[in-house]
């Protein structure tokens, strides 16, 4: 592989100061003007809010960041990190080179990291990847992604490692953020993604958040409603949380709840709904029908204990059977005084649902009464109860009041929940009851905290089932239908779902993966129950490659890295929350042998001749019709008849194809805008155009239309929220007024198409009878209250939720670098209730153990700031590498949605002696 | 040649903790922006410095406890992006929508006088969503929540250097 570039292709891929900054978007006012700045629009890197930016360039560096006040979603503001865009690229540890491990100038896995040339670490990047291939097939290799990823990135990838390896081992850290909200929009809307837009937080009446601090985790829509608020009087915030929080300090109402009774307080609401009378039965005759599941469906557990620490047995077990609690047999309808031991006997089958009547949804709501739900849910030991019960009938008070607008909002604290899916289906349970979704100013809606968590992770499908605009491995139409428009051989895909990125971490425990390449993503610090995974990866025989910009703690594990470039040194496009995809231009170049992880994905492809991965393969389990038990076909010969020969190479299949080749750079929409994967790639052709378009052929006309690449760029648009019909954006979906999907005259359609055809019965199950059709219609889910599979007892006696900070993102790998955020939270702090810190024995500042039955770690004690717990609460954010509370944390995950609930464990807390 | 930079870092790392209480975000202090050494032991990358296997103890560090006005302001990153509050803040928080002790300080008339507190500009007086190019009377409400870009600080030095140069 010839690194060498000419003069000439730099010159083509705009690469000259000369060029870098004659173009760009003019801006009005210009006070920089004097220092030579050259401002251009692109995107926040951070939040899933995605806020408009204004960057500035000087002599082929950023220099400063603004909000831009064209952008709808944040009028020229950002928070503290928004403004922190520019300096994120400059740490003084940016990953330069490739770096392995290495002893005797070989790669040894127990070797210190060597600097290696980009074509040493693809060699042994591949050789390790053929010796876990040939040993284990296609599912003993993966790909970790993002919610981080460029939409082109992820569907690079996507195609890749489901088009080219034939493995569905794809998953990204969206699974620890919103698979939950995925899993309940397709069960209820059969197709994802919100029908509201932030616009709703000017037209509303009542903001409620459910497991959002939003004055933390999204501070410009916060910005929004506080300003809202300040504007017009009758404006209310109600904040639902676990522990006080900043975004109480606007609220009009604070409920602070016990962990997990969220599902309760929603039965309690919707319960209210029906015995005030305002269900708004014409909504609900002429647009939803209800439904059930089933009710022990697990914890998303480890099956078995065979690599468990000894104090985690007694916690997995119950993925096998739990017994009923005095609660959850009251609102299970079941004697309370008496012993109910119930088999997780839907553990595999947790997503199955049926039809049921109105009256029996009645009946399941009948047990949550304000006594019962009053007792359970009271948050606050030091809160009296009728205080408590006056709060709860004041939030029911707004959902019932037909008069007002009303919008929930919602992030991790119900997606990273082991019944996550079923508290979202109950959010839109209470807003179709009350007929307050799919208009203006009124829905239940899920902030999601990636920027392109909906543009990547969901729309391009880069999760183990998916494939893009919501199809799924499974389905032989979708698998079908891919193909076709990928030009691969009928069968090409596997029919059988991947690994989730916590399964990846439990099959690499396992011995069942053993090559790994991680993406725009720190799994090794994100992921729940870290000691086990750390371990497997230091001391197993597997091979992990981390592409990231900075040192994280992945890399601390990798036996590869690979240096990454960051967003504003690369072409790239996220979606938002609200399906607002916005594009940008790359506007400086990445540092040193720094790459796109576009050209990564696409350099590494050329090192696989199809007659290595399209051979018949081995699949353990693969079971599905016109398919060989555990077997992939070979498609050597369907692949000659398409024009393949066998050393034809998966670059030439997936990527370098006639269409994207005719695609060319350089391009006008480029404006003098440099193109590093082009050059690096030496290509004449523009990949992030061409795979750009090749994918949005997958949504147009399916009711995820994007617009063209190039009307994105154009001066006067600031993202477009889709799906974009004859060149107009929808703010609200299944509208008629506003979505042009919507049949006309129908006022509301609910025209997602999956699952609209179920099996009729009770809240006991389905019964016998042929499934009924009902296009057009979303679900109300009863869905009960259930304790989650730990909780504090005497040895571990303290709830323990875990969360971010407004000046850290993420694992805090790009805002730590950033001297005045680090400088404003240098560490994750250990939120305490002083009376349980008096009786530990702490006092503020001093070093606390955080003791689980998985692992400890040990953090200073806060108490009081911006935090304020419950008695026996506890609150530590993940951000901070040296206070590594994944080692605490349990990968308990929803059933269905494989989404971890950080939110929730047990700790024992004392002083560091 | 190794053990020298070694050994530089961790002098620098020594000067930066004796002054940190003094200068706490000042550039100055930043410790050595230092290329990869080769080879490198994975528990010197990153930010903790550790292996992950080890349980670190971390470092105190003390927010700010100064009183508005005491202490010098740290130079801004930029003029477009928000200055750090210099002063502790813990007495004058929360903002609530009642309450706002930010507000009632820093909203002065201009120019900054030396000792005074500084005045919010004329930009945070323009609603850009529902008054765009009017100068109101009150801070915007989109604005409200100061903390949301003014971050506070604390006497830690820099997690590793930094090459921007505004």
């Amino acid at each position: 592989m010839s690194l060498k570039l000419t003069r000439r292709q730099l010159l083509e891929a705009g690469f000259t100061t000369a060029v870098i900054g004659v173009a760009g978007v003019p801006l009005k006012v210009l006070p920089a003007e004097a220092k030579k700045w050259t401002w251009d629009t692109s995107v926040c890197r951070f939040c899933g809010t995605g806020c408009g930016i204004q960057i500035a360039t000087r002599a082929g560096r950023v220099v400063a960041v603004k909000g831009d006040p064209a952008s709808p979603v944040n009028r020229g503001l950002l928070c503290a990190k928004g403004y922190a865009c520019a300096q994120i690229l400059y740490g003084a540890d940016r990953l330069t080179k490739p770096l392995l491990r290495k002893k005797g100038g070989r790669f040894d896995k127990q070797g210190d990291f060597e600097e290696v040339s980009w074509k040493e670490a693809f060699d042994v990047m591949k050789a390790e990847w053929t010796r876990a291939h040939r040993a284990l097939g296609p599912t003993g290799v993966a790909v970790m992604g993002s919610g981080q990823y460029t939409i082109m990135e992820g569907y690079a990838a996507s195609k890749l490692v489901k088009g080219g390896w034939r493995s569905n081992n794809l998953d990204p850290n969206a699974r620890h953020c919103m698979a939950s909200a995925v899993v309940a929009f397709m069960q209820t809307f059969g197709i994802d993604e919100p029908a509201g837009c932030f616009d709703d937080i000017e037209l509303t009446d009542t903001v409620v958040t459910w497991g959002a601090n939003m004055a933390e985790m999204h501070p410009m829509l916060y910005a929004r409603i506080v300003g809202e608020k300040l504007r017009r009087p009758g404006y209310k915030l109600v904040n639902l949380t676990t522990y006080s929080n900043a975004t109480s300090e606007a609220a009009d109402l604070e409920i602070v709840f016990k962990p997990n009774t969220d599902l309760a307080i929603w039965n309690y609401l919707a319960r209210e709904v029906v015995k005030r009378g305002a269900v708004d039965q014409a909504y609900v005759d002429a647009h939803c029908v209800f439904a059930a599941g089933p009710a022990d469906i697990g914890f998303g557990l480890r099956d078995d204990d065979a690599r468990a620490f000894p104090a985690e047995r007694e916690i997995l077990a119950k993925q096998k059977s739990i017994v009923l609690t005095r609660d959850e047999a009251i609102a299970r309808g079941l004697d309370p005084a008496a012993r109910h031991v119930q088999r997780q006997s839907d553990a595999g089958t947790a997503g199955r649902h049926w039809l049921i009547s109105f009256d029996d949804f009645k009946k399941g709501l009948e047990p949550y009464t304000l006594d019962f739900v009053a007792t359970l849910a009271r948050g606050d030991a030091d809160e009296p109860l009728d205080a408590f019960k006056a709060k709860l009938k004041l939030l029911a008070d707004e959902y019932c009041d037909a008069g007002r607008k009303l919008v929930s909002y919602w992030t991790m604290g119900f997606n990273q929940h082991t019944r996550g899916v079923w508290v979202n289906e109950q959010a839109y349970m209470l807003h179709l009851l009350t007929g307050k979704q799919a208009t203006p100013g009124s829905g239940a809606f899920s902030l999601t905290g990636q920027p392109s968590a909906c543009g990547t992770a969901r729309e391009v499908g880069t999760f183990a089932h998916r494939l893009p605009a919501d199809m799924t491995v499974e389905d032989p139409a979708h698998r079908t239908h891919t193909e076709e428009l990928w030009k691969l051989p009928h069968q090409t895909i596997n029919p059988k779902v991947g690994s989730h990125i916590t399964q990846m971490m439990r099959d690499l425990e396992d011995g069942k993966l053993r090559w790994l390449w991680v993406q725009v993503t720190n799994p090794f610090q994100s992921t729940a129950n870290a000691n086990h995974w750390i371990e497997a990866a230091r001391k197993l025989d597997n091979f992990i490659v981390v592409s990231d910009v900075y040192p994280t703690l992945s890399c601390k594990v990798a036996d590869l890295i690979l240096p990454s470039a960051m967003m504003y040194e690369k072409w790239g496009g996220y979606g938002n929350s609200e399906r607002r995809t916005q594009l940008w231009r790359q506007v400086v170049l990445p540092p040193g042998e720094a790459r796109t992880d576009l050209w990564q994905i696409m350099e590494f492809a050329k090192r696989f001749r199809i007659d290595e991965v399209w051979g018949e393969q081995p699949v353990p389990g693969l079971a599905a019709e016109g398919f060989e038990k555990g077997k992939l076909p070979s498609l050597l010969g369907a692949a000659a008849a398409l024009g393949y020969s066998p050393a034809t190479t998966l670059h030439e299949v997936l990527f370098a194809t006639r269409a994207n080749r005719a695609v060319k750079w350089p391009d006008p929409v480029a404006a003098g805008k440099p193109n590093s994967t082009v050059v690096h790639g030496q290509l004449d052709w523009f990949p992030e155009k061409a795979l750009f378009e090749e994918y949005a052929g997958f949504g147009r006309g399916h009711g995820h239309d994007l617009a063209p690449f190039d009307a994105y760029h154009r001066p006067d648009v600031r993202g477009l929220r889709w799906p974009v019909v004859d060149g107009k954006e929808t703010p609200w979906r299944f509208n008629d007024r506003f979505d042009r999907y919507a049949r006309k005259g129908s006022g509301i359609d609910f025209y997602g198409a999956a699952m609209k055809k179920l099996p009729r019965g009770d809240l006991a199950g389905p019964k016998p009878g042929e499934p009924v059709a009902f296009p057009g219609k979303a679900k109300i889910f009863f869905r009960p209250w259930q304790e989650p599979p730990e909780s504090p007892d005497a040895r571990y006696d303290l709830w323990l939720c875990t969360g971010r900070v407004l000046e850290q993102w993420h694992s805090g790998t790009m805002t730590q670098r950033v001297p005045q955020l680090h400088a404003a939270v240098p560490e994750a702090l250990l939120y305490m209730h002083p009376k349980d810190a008096e009786t530990r024995g702490l006092s503020a500042g001093e070093l606390a153990w955080v003791e689980s039955r998985r692992g400890k770690i040990q953090a200073r004690v806060a108490v009081g700031g911006r935090n304020h717990v419950p008695r026996g609460l506890v609150y530590v954010p993940w951000f901070d590498e040296g206070v590594f509370i994944n080692k605490v944390t349990l990968d308990a995950t929803d059933p269905m949605s494989k989404q971890t609930d950080f939110k929730k464990c047990a700790v024992t807390i004392s002083k560091v002696a | 040649m190794r053990h020298l930079i070694q050994v530089l870092s961790f002098v620098a790392l020594l000067a930066v903790a004796s002054t940190s209480r003094a200068a706490p975000t000042a550039r100055a202090a930043a410790p050595v922006a230092r290329p990869i050494a080769r080879p490198i032991a994975d528990r010197e990358l990153g930010l903790s410095r550790t292996s992950v296997f080890e349980i670190p103890s971390p470092p105190a560090y003390h927010a700010e406890e100064s009183a508005p006005g005491d202490r010098p302001l740290p130079k801004r990153v930029n003029a477009e992006a928000p200055p750090v509050v210099p002063h502790a803040v813990a007495d004058f928080l929360p903002i609530t929508t009642t309450q706002n002790m930010c507000v009632d300080c820093h909203v002065v008339a201009g120019p900054k006088q030396k000792g005074e507190p500084t005045p919010v500009p004329a930009s945070h007086f323009v609603d850009q969503r529902h008054a765009p190019g009017k100068a109101g009377a009150k801070v915007a409400g989109a604005r409200w929540v100061c903390i949301s870009c003014h971050v506070t600080r604390t006497d830690a030095p820099p997690a590793v250097g930094s090459t921007f140069r505004p």
